[in-house]
């Protein structure tokens, strides 16, 4: 009895967490066709609240946008900043990480001093700077950010290298000649696996938090609504309309805790070294 | 000399070298970067002043080394930067160190006011929720740590400024003391006390949520472990296991990610500073951007390079010192 | 949006009244007499780099300057000239000199006596040297005789009129000689610890946290300053500084310092008095440049028929919350001396806009749209990208697409003035209460120059807009200097280098307690010697 209990509730955060990240995938795929208006066009009057107004079930911002609509294709924007700087600075911090894991010595070396080079400059710092030079586009912030997310990921990548290369499987591949390149992309990595992934979900999480964090300074691309922008520009209406601000806050913040419980459960179900007392 | 004792100097020596050279290296890239910027700290100031005279802009750059090429620039900053020459904010009217002087106290004390209030927290809630793993209160408590990592901070501290500030009244909306009232003795310490409570909660959320999950994760391990069951074997009682035993080995890994986040420290606190009017280094960092004072930021962030490299050299040595297996390279 | 119409209508009737029929607060008989003591806490925004507003005229240094360092005159609700350090002045009919006789009895804060000596050498050594405005104002000014210790004249190579509008404390603070006389005075420490002549004294600053400041006991105006105390306090952020006023820990504050949207609470509010007076000798507005350089922006037809396009009523409602003034030309009606009365905005209509498009050769394509331009945007505040967005709709009803680019403040200038890589640009512009003062460098040839901010770069060049302001820089009669700037308004609408968005009005809002804090016409500059708090 307690066995099965124990099984649902080890499975919930995987299918609480699957489930926030399908509804919000398809609010993202779906906005087109859910709110087919630009969703930055002033289409009513200002800071209706929420159900004053039937067609506007989430209200109005201060400038009488619909926040519904702003939610859907915030998604889509919230999740391409997420997902597209999430795999840039995976791409290159697993390839720079199993590269140092896998070679050591120089090779090593030098990242490991590279990684410190990156995370010795304050993260948050390091991408405003990058967004004053380049200045704030959509593509300027997923740069930055995965510019300032990759030492993590290569030293978790590395850690993984490191423990994998001496195992015996890989010895055996070495002996019947296969290439070193063929060994870390077919044999290795997939062992890896497991650990980025869980490192990715937490990576999209982060980037959107940070994504919110930038446009809430005023440092976000203003030709796309994300949900950071809602809530920054919804700032100075937190007395008297709080509804733009909590809004899109939760949905950051429910998307955020979706991922994360992804994260966990995957974590659970693919890395089973928990011991429980008793 | 004992050859442990040679062999912790060798390797201070090479990481003390190696910071070296990265901190040169940290100060070359920040000053690169920040040149890269468009515009520079003449057209802040004139933006500022809200005025156009070429005569006024031309004595600026003078006065600021503007004019100068880069690779001047960027040797005069270096020569004076290993002097222990911070240079001089022409924005400020004041030298660089003198203004991180002025506002490293208040950042010092909203980190480490978070920490310490995550560090407690963390352990008392890790530790009840590894005694009664899987149970409901298990669950609130990881579903609680969740809560706190996933929430904006910005927002998660503008709502507890409406919220305790303005609709409670219990708490002040900003600052770091009472500057109409100059309470002195304890009255300024509980003054200060007061102001810190929502900056140092709001800023603690993340780190709280991490060190609740470490605590009960390593608690989890230890509790499965030999000298558990021998301990309950022998009957002593829970909370003594929990407390000496378990909790003892928790305290390495959760050190550990103490040190490294203390080492992030000036870069974390620059929203918590703006939302909350603290007056620290985070929010005078942020402001050098925009004003392209390059003097200043780049003292900052080299400041800060300095703590985070210290920090990982402290917990380096500390998790050799703590586990001898880990030899020192 | 009801709210918003209300309150709009109010302001801009009261605006419109004249500065003197809405005269500063302090005007108002209050039935108890001032009352000694107590300490004020207010803020500016955002917190002033240093505290002497001769060597940077950014706007928190005007507001806080003033209340350490006064000038030679003050200025009355109507902006006319009173006495301040100097008690009567002299005007000779030919412009090139002024007799001014300054006032006796005047001490430093460090003890010394103020004379003569310290007017010459700030006008020649400070103002006209390294004042970033002062420099254009007395450039003309070749000498300040010091006949005796509290008699100066100013000789000029050719009548300056400007000067006696740019004599406040803000503005043109006079500054001790023996302090400044050493060494360079942009580096002087006294600079961030000033020792000037007025109501207030300084006593600490801890940057981030507060200036503290206090009540000079050897002032000039015998028995001010009421309050014993003053303090500024910073904060960042506008919420907090909304609560901080709700929970009595801040008092007075000015240049809109609460959001927008709270803005009727205090009004509702008995504790508090919300005003937008006080910024005359200022008048910030926010302007559009058009880049003459960039294809259809070059053409007039094209320029005027974007203004038409522009729905202004919907403008401040939305933007604004219905807290700015339409103005239909760069001079504002609270210039009244100088405003042209005359110039009326077209109508808003978007049909007109759309002909006078397609008549200007940019029928629209197989998009729907005619051109797409850039509109460049400082990150100044958030209204700018409120302006921005509401621009972007307004021109897409046009066939106008437009893509909005944020940039912090030297990114935004070296862009649009120091590379002239821009179409369309949003910027705030003062038009003060003198247009050679404020408006002349944004619309005279001659002060076009690429790397300078904040001038002319839009490429417009007129021959008689050069010769109207040129004229009127140097007119000494009164009556056909306000003539040449009418006319001056008449070109700059008729060619529209710059479209005037609004002139969002500058809300101050001050605890019910505290009395008597804009008396004079510097109305938010106020150096508060007569503020007085209630117990």
């Amino acid at each position: 009895m307690s066995r099965r209990r124990g099984r649902l509730y080890g499975r919930l955060p995987i299918v609480l967490g699957g489930a926030i990240v399908v509804v919000l995938a398809a609010m993202a795929l779906g906005a087109g066709l859910l709110f087919p208006e630009d969703p930055m066009a002033m289409v009513a009057q200002p800071l209706l609240w929420p159900g004053q107004d039937p067609a506007f079930p989430l209200g109005t911002d201060s400038l009488g946008r619909d926040i519904a609509a702003g939610i859907v294709h915030g998604a889509r924007a919230s999740l391409a900043v997420g997902i597209l700087s999430s795999i840039t600075s995976l791409l290159l911090g697993t390839t720079l990480g199993a590269l140092a894991g896998h070679f050591g010595a120089r090779v090593d070396d030098a990242l490991m001093r590279l990684c410190e080079l990156f995370q010795a400059i304050p993260q948050f710092m390091l991408v405003i700077v990058l967004l004053v030079i380049f200045r704030p586009t959509l593509a300027t912030v997923i740069g930055a950010l995965a510019v300032v997310s990759w030492p993590p990921i290569a030293r978790l990548v590395r850690a993984e290298f490191i423990v994998l290369r001496e195992r015996e499987f890989v010895q055996s591949c070495r002996v019947i000649g296969m290439s070193e390149a063929r060994i870390m992309l077919t044999q290795i990595l997939p062992n890896a696996l497991p650990v980025i992934i869980v490192g990715a979900t937490i990576m999209v999480a982060s980037a959107i938090l940070m994504e919110a964090a930038l446009s809430f300074l005023g440092l976000g691309d203003p030709n796309v609504l994300t949900w950071g922008a809602m809530i920054g520009m919804g700032r100075d209406q937190l007395r008297e309309a709080w509804f733009v601000v909590v809004v899109p806050g939760s949905a950051l913040l429910i998307t955020a805790l979706g991922l994360n419980l992804l994260g966990e459960g995957l974590n659970d179900v693919l890395n089973p070294r928990r011991m429980v007392p008793r | 000399m004992s050859p442990r004792a040679r062999r912790i100097l060798r390797f201070l020596t090479r990481r003390v070298a190696q910071a070296a050279v990265l901190l040169v290296c940290i100060a070359t890239l920040d000053f690169l970067l920040l040149h890269a910027a468009p515009g520079d700290a003449a057209d802040a100031i004139a933006g500022e002043a809200g005025t156009a005279d070429p005569g006024y802009i031309a004595n600026l750059r003078r006065q600021l080394g503007l004019d100068q090429p880069l690779p001047i620039q960027l040797g005069r900053y270096l020569w004076r930067l290993v002097q222990g020459d911070f240079g001089y904010s022409f924005r400020y009217g004041q030298t660089v160190a003198s203004l991180i002087l002025d506002r490293m106290p208040a950042t010092l004390l909203l980190m480490g006011a978070a920490i310490l209030f995550a560090v407690g927290t963390g352990i008392v809630l890790g530790t009840l929720s590894a005694r009664f793993a899987n149970s409901w209160l298990d669950r609130a408590v990881m579903l609680l740590a969740l809560f706190f990592y996933a929430t904006p901070l910005f927002w998660f501290g503008l709502m507890s400024i409406v919220l305790f500030g303005v609709h409670l009244g219990w708490l002040p909306t900003g600052g770091i003391y009472d500057v109409a009232r100059r309470a002195t003795g304890l009255a300024f310490i509980v003054d200060v006390a007061r102001h810190l409570v929502l900056p140092a909660v709001t800023q603690s959320c993340f780190f709280l949520a991490i060190y609740t999950r470490l605590v009960r994760t390593s608690m989890l391990e230890a509790y499965g472990a030999d000298y558990v069951r021998f301990a309950r074997a022998k009957g002593i009682g829970e909370v003594r296991i929990a407390l000496r035993h378990v909790l003892r080995n928790s305290l390495t890994p959760l050190v550990t990610m103490v040190g490294l986040n203390l080492g992030a420290l000036f870069g974390g606190a620059v929203l918590t500073e703006t939302v909350f009017s603290w007056p620290g280094i985070g929010r005078l960092m942020y402001d050098a951007v925009f004003q392209r004072d390059v003097n200043l930021l780049l003292s900052i962030l080299v400041l800060s390079s300095v703590m985070v490299i210290l920090a990982n050299l402290v917990v380096d040595m500390l998790y050799a010192a703590l586990t001898p297996a880990v030899e020192l390279r | 949006m009801v709210r918003g119409m209300g309150s709009a209508r109010l302001s801009r009737r009261a605006a419109l009244g004249g500065v003197a029929a809405a005269s500063a607060i302090g005007r108002i008989p209050w039935t108890q007499a001032s009352q000694r003591g107590g300490t004020l806490v207010m803020t500016i925004i955002p917190e002033p780099p240093s505290m002497v507003s001769a060597f940077n005229t950014a706007a928190p240094l005007t507001v806080v300057s003033p209340k350490l360092l006064e000038g030679l005159v003050t200025y009355d609700a109507q902006l006319s000239p009173q006495p301040k350090l100097a008690t009567g002045w002299t005007i000779a009919p030919d412009g090139l000199s002024i007799n001014f006789t300054l006032r006796q009895g005047v001490h430093w804060h460090d003890g010394r006596d103020f004379t003569s000596a310290d007017v010459s050498f700030t006008l020649l050594n400070l103002i006209r040297k390294l004042h970033p405005r002062g420099r254009s104002t007395f450039a003309a000014l070749t000498d300040v005789e010091t006949p005796d210790a509290h008699t100066a004249v100013l000789r000029f190579s050719r009548p300056s009129p400007a000067v006696m509008s740019a004599l406040s404390g803000s503005e043109s603070p006079i500054l001790p000689k023996h302090i400044y006389e050493i060494g360079d005075p942009l580096t002087n420490p006294a600079n961030n610890a000033p020792i000037g002549t007025g109501p207030f004294r300084f006593v600490e600053w801890k940057r981030g946290n507060f200036i503290a400041l206090e009540r000079n006991p050897a002032y000039w105006d015998t028995g001010k300053p009421n309050l014993d105390r003053l303090v500024v306090k910073t904060y960042n952020d506008a919420t907090a500084r909304s609560a901080a006023f709700e929970t009595g820990e801040l008092q007075l504050a000015s240049t809109t310092p609460v959001p927008l949207a709270d803005i009727e609470r205090f009004r509702k509010n008995p504790a508090f008095v919300v005003t937008d007076k006080g910024d005359e000798m200022n008048n910030s507005m926010d302007l559009m440049g058009f880049n003459f350089r960039r294809g259809p922006l070059g053409k007039v037809e094209v320029r005027q028929a974007l203004r038409q396009a522009i729905n202004f009523d919907a403008m401040v409602r939305t933007v604004w919350y219905g807290m700015a003034m339409k103005i239909a030309s760069p001079v504002p009606p609270v210039v009244p001396q100088f405003h042209n009365a005359a110039l009326t905005a077209p109508p808003f209509s978007l049909a007109q806009a759309n002909q006078a498009l397609d008549k200007a050769g940019y029928p629209r394509g197989a998009d729907n749209i005619r051109f797409r331009l850039t509109l460049d945007v400082p990150t100044i505040s958030d209204v700018y990208q409120r302006e921005a967005e509401f621009l972007r709709q307004t021109f897409r009803q046009v066939g106008v697409e437009t893509e909005i680019r944020i940039s912090d403040v030297p990114s935004y200038l070296r862009r649009v003035f120091g590379e002239y890589d821009f179409d369309l640009c949003i910027m705030p512009g003062s038009a003060t209460n003198d247009p050679t003062v404020g408006l002349q460098r944004y619309y005279w040839s001659k002060a076009a120059n690429k790397g300078v901010p904040l001038v002319n770069a839009w490429g417009y060049a007129d021959a008689e807009m050069d010769q109207v302001l040129e004229g009127a820089a140097v007119e000494v009669d009164a009556a056909k200097r306000k003539a040449l700037f009418q006319r001056f308004q008449e070109i700059a609408m008729r060619d529209l280098p710059i479209l005037p968005l609004g002139m969002p009005l500058n809300i101050t809002i001050a605890s019910a307690k505290l009395h008597d804090f804009m008396t004079s016409g510097e109305g938010i500059r106020d150096p508060l010697a007569d503020a007085w708090l209630q117990a």
